[in-house]
């Protein structure tokens, strides 16, 4: 566990030039740690009469407290809802993987699920500190299956139960013991839901309204009873309606206990709720609003068809969906359900080769802060407490997690202006007797790649073009090297930029592979359609990476991309993989790379 | 005497700061060290407005100072007056203070030597004039019970013992007293007087602290000012291994 201020000979470490989320502004501030601990400089200077150990320079960039996920059902091709014998390497892969994300802690969801699945994987995943390895587990999170039957959404209608029968015992009995569990959803329109409310809350697990036909008298009924959370507000519940809100009036009403804060989760990946939605329930409430990725285990994967616990889901661009029949997939584009020709891979509802019934997202946790951020037009501090301090005050953990106040854990991350996650932070555990505690302090994830030394990535070179009469999307894959494969965040959509104007590429990248698929637009040239390979490259960056694409080996485009992207081709610049450190060198990018 | 007039608030604090930069790389600082004020007794250390929280956020967090170096004096300690003892013979033991710099108070006093107090006199516990509880009430939500009435802090005397002095004198509230004090003669009274008897005092302030002395002094002071803007011309940095 962390040290506690015993550990007052541990390092000190400070980290200058950056700005901290503190009381909900952004100070320019120095950050001060200690054994795990966020520390009190002004304690330290005059008490202790001692300086930092270590400096770190952060380059002016914004510290703010480590992301909460509180709804996560995979990722990775992890799927916590399905009863392996090694559940937890399974969930530590994810742990790890997320860190990218800018996640430090998170609470692994298991869907609708016989009983036999919750009593072979609830006990098999217990609340865990973060560290290296990965984010901490701070609980489960059991969705369904005590949920409507209408608003099933993606749940298995086969697996839904009611605790008609005995209230609680019913749930011990579904569930198993819940010591490892943290949050239950349920629908509180079923009968005895108060009894078993009032029992969760009791024992100190946080009951949430979702998948439910409630209306906002049994709502508020409910929260009396002791629920504190709304499972992904707008999805899975009945539409506002001006005479009975539902749980959505949960927002504004005034018939709450005093002083008792609602909280509601959010999924802001663009798909789950319209942008104007977003911002009505921002203003309305946004003192409760939590951000959570409800990601299912294609995250960080590719298109195609996924598992998520008894179901199947069909993953295209950034929206997941319950995978249906297969039409002929030649004939999709031509449905006449969709009037506007489009070019793929955009995602389109109507174009989708399985159903329109959403089924958890596969938006990592930094893009929906991203994109929260844009579609609200909130601050920036606003925008990261809904995704570190209302979920750890949801969770009443809020002294220790999802802040950067003197005391707190130190768990954060290092984000860029466009809040592009480029440091991880959790403190390692610090052991009694550890000879060297320098190894516990280091990022546990790094964008691998110094924005100022991009990297050269010589492809084999294309094909030369001619002029075509239509206009035709080209796609090529790109197998980056060895060295380069780890760290990359996610299979999400990469921001694109090309060396000469009219065209338009897209980028996925897939990390487990490392290869990374490009699809170009023509433009059109002298009343011919040339595919645009004929470009000088592309400069592909994700967050802080870039990487410059040389596709052509002519020699005047080399010149002309060294001119445009001032790339120098012989040098390949990558850092080493998270967890091998290179002696004497600072882990921020910026900083001793090269 | 230097009187140093600036057009305005930053300025003239910039001015100062720049100077204090300019004698700390000319002293070429290697083991001396230099002191800095008293503070108001009674508030626990981790008060937001302890002198030290005050020193920490504005001047301490901000440099890299050894925090073995940095003396300030602890109102919370048992015998008040060994705690004065002891930080003057701490001044002795550093070879006495290099630079002084403070401001004045609208009744003319350093520190918090208010008038009437011994221009001779040593760090003590002083209590404090009404003036200065009501001018500091704002730091205490204006609630004039909750102002500390008694103050540890060095004397007169103690402060004449600086090789330099500095005194930091802003705004339209202090004119009379900076006319006091430089203007009219020695007096207990108006205990910043005493630093016309002191042979390096260098007094820096913005225009609308001159608005109480006379024309000619002010035409006179900022004819100098060609002088005075050469103490502060950016001298080698100590980085440069001076």
């Amino acid at each position: 566990m962390r040290g506690e201020q015993g550990a007052a000979g541990a390092r000190v470490l400070q980290f200058t030039n950056c700005r901290i989320l503190r009381g909900g502004k952004l100070l320019r501030e120095d950050l001060w740690v200690r054994g795990g601990r966020i520390l009190d400089p002004e304690k330290l200077f005059f008490e202790e009469r001692r300086v930092a150990d270590e400096r770190r320079d952060c380059g002016g960039r914004i510290l703010a407290p480590g992301f909460i996920d509180v709804q996560i059902n995979g990722g990775f091709g992890v799927d916590f809802s399905q009863a392996t014998e090694d559940v937890g390497s399974g969930v530590a892969l994810v742990a790890r993987r997320i860190l990218s994300h800018g996640v430090t802690s998170f609470c692994p969801t298991l869907v609708t699920s016989p009983p036999e699945v919750y009593h072979k994987v609830v006990p098999q995943i217990p609340v865990k500190s973060g560290g290296p390895h990965g984010a901490g587990v701070l609980g489960l999170h059991l969705e369904g299956p005590f949920i409507s039957r209408e608003k099933r959404g993606a749940h298995p209608e086969a697996h839904l139960r009611s605790f008609e029968a005995d209230a609680f015992q019913d749930l011990l009995a579904t569930y198993g013991p819940l010591d490892n569990v943290r949050i239950v959803t349920l629908a509180p329109e079923l009968g005895r839901s108060h009894e078993v409310i009032r029992a969760l809350t009791a024992r100190g697990i946080c009951v949430s309204l979702g998948h439910s036909v409630a209306d906002l008298r049994a709502a508020e009924d409910a929260v009396w009873s002791g629920a504190t959370f709304i499972t992904h507000l707008f999805n899975a519940m009945l539409p506002f309606h001006h005479r009975d809100p539902g749980i959505v009036g949960l927002l504004t009403s005034d018939r709450l206990p005093a002083g008792r804060c609602i909280f509601y989760g959010m999924i802001a990946d663009g798909t789950h709720t319209n942008p104007a939605a977003l911002r009505i329930a921002h203003r309305a409430h946004p003192q409760g609003l939590v951000l959570v990725t409800d990601a299912i285990p294609a995250l960080g994967l590719g298109n195609g068809r996924h598992t998520l616990g008894q179901q199947e889901v069909e993953v295209d661009g950034l929206t997941a969906y319950v995978a249906g029949e297969r039409p002929d997939p030649l004939g999709p584009r031509s449905q006449p359900a969709c009037q506007v020709a489009h070019d793929p891979p955009r995602a389109c509802p109507l174009c989708s080769q399985g159903t329109k019934t959403l089924s958890g997202s596969i938006a990592p946790m930094d893009v929906c802060v991203r994109h929260f951020l844009q579609a609200t037009g909130c601050s920036v501090e606003s925008a990261l407490e809904a995704a570190s301090l209302h979920p750890a005050q949801l969770l009443g953990l809020e002294k220790s997690k999802g802040t950067l106040d003197f005391g707190a854990d130190a768990d954060f991350v290092v984000l860029d202006d466009s809040l592009h996650v480029q440091a991880t932070y959790i403190s390692g555990p610090v052991l009694a007797g550890c000879g060297d505690p320098a190894w516990c302090w280091r990022a546990v994830w790094e964008a691998p790649v110094c924005p100022a030394h991009p990297i050269s990535v010589i492809l084999p070179s294309s094909v030369s073009p001619w002029p075509w009469h239509t206009p035709m999307w080209q796609t090529r894959a790109v197998r980056l090297p060895e060295q380069l494969r780890g760290g990359w965040a996610s299979g999400a959509l990469l921001a694109l930029r090309t060396a000469t104007v009219g065209s338009d590429v897209r980028g996925w990248c897939s990390p487990t592979s490392g290869v990374i698929v490009l699809t170009f637009s023509p433009f059109e040239f002298w009343g011919g359609w040339f595919p645009s390979p004929l470009l000088t490259g592309a400069v592909l960056g994700t967050g802080g990476t870039r990487l410059a694409l040389p596709l052509f080996s002519s020699l005047r485009c080399k010149a002309q991309l060294r001119k445009c992207l001032q790339v120098q081709r012989d040098r390949m610049v990558w850092a080493p993989p998270v967890g091998r450190e290179q002696p004497g060198k600072n882990h921020l990018p910026g900083q001793g790379l090269a | 005497m230097r009187l140093v007039i600036l057009d305005n608030y930053d300025l003239a604090s910039e001015w100062a700061a720049k100077y204090i930069c300019n004698r700390i790389i000319q002293f070429k600082p290697g083991q001396d060290r230099y002191f800095t004020l008293g503070l108001p007794t009674g508030l626990p250390r981790n008060h937001p407005e302890s002198y030290h929280s005050y020193m920490w956020n504005n001047f301490f967090k901000h440099i890299d100072i050894d925090p073995n170096n940095a003396h300030i004096l602890d109102g919370n300690a048992a015998d008040l007056q060994a705690e004065c003892d002891a930080f003057e013979n701490k001044i002795k033991e550093a070879g006495g203070i290099d630079l002084f710099v403070g401001g004045i108070g609208p009744d003319g006093h350093i520190a918090f030597n208010e008038p009437g107090s011994s221009l001779v006199s040593r760090t003590r516990l002083k209590t404090l004039a009404m003036d200065t509880i009501l001018a500091n009430a704002k730091y205490f939500d204006g609630d004039l019970s909750k102002v500390p009435t008694m103050a540890l802090t060095v004397g007169v005397g103690t402060v004449m013992d600086a090789r330099e002095v500095m005194i930091l004198i802003t705004g339209a509230h202090k004119a009379f007293a900076l006319y006091k004090a430089i203007e009219e003669g020695v007096n207990h009274m108006w205990t910043v007087s005493a630093f016309q008897q002191h042979p390096r005092t260098i007094f820096v302030c913005d225009e609308d602290a001159t608005l109480e002395l006379r024309v000619k002094t002010v035409k006179y002071f900022k004819g100098l000012m060609h002088v005075h803007n050469k103490l502060v011309d950016p001298l080698f940095s100590m980085k440069d291994g001076n």
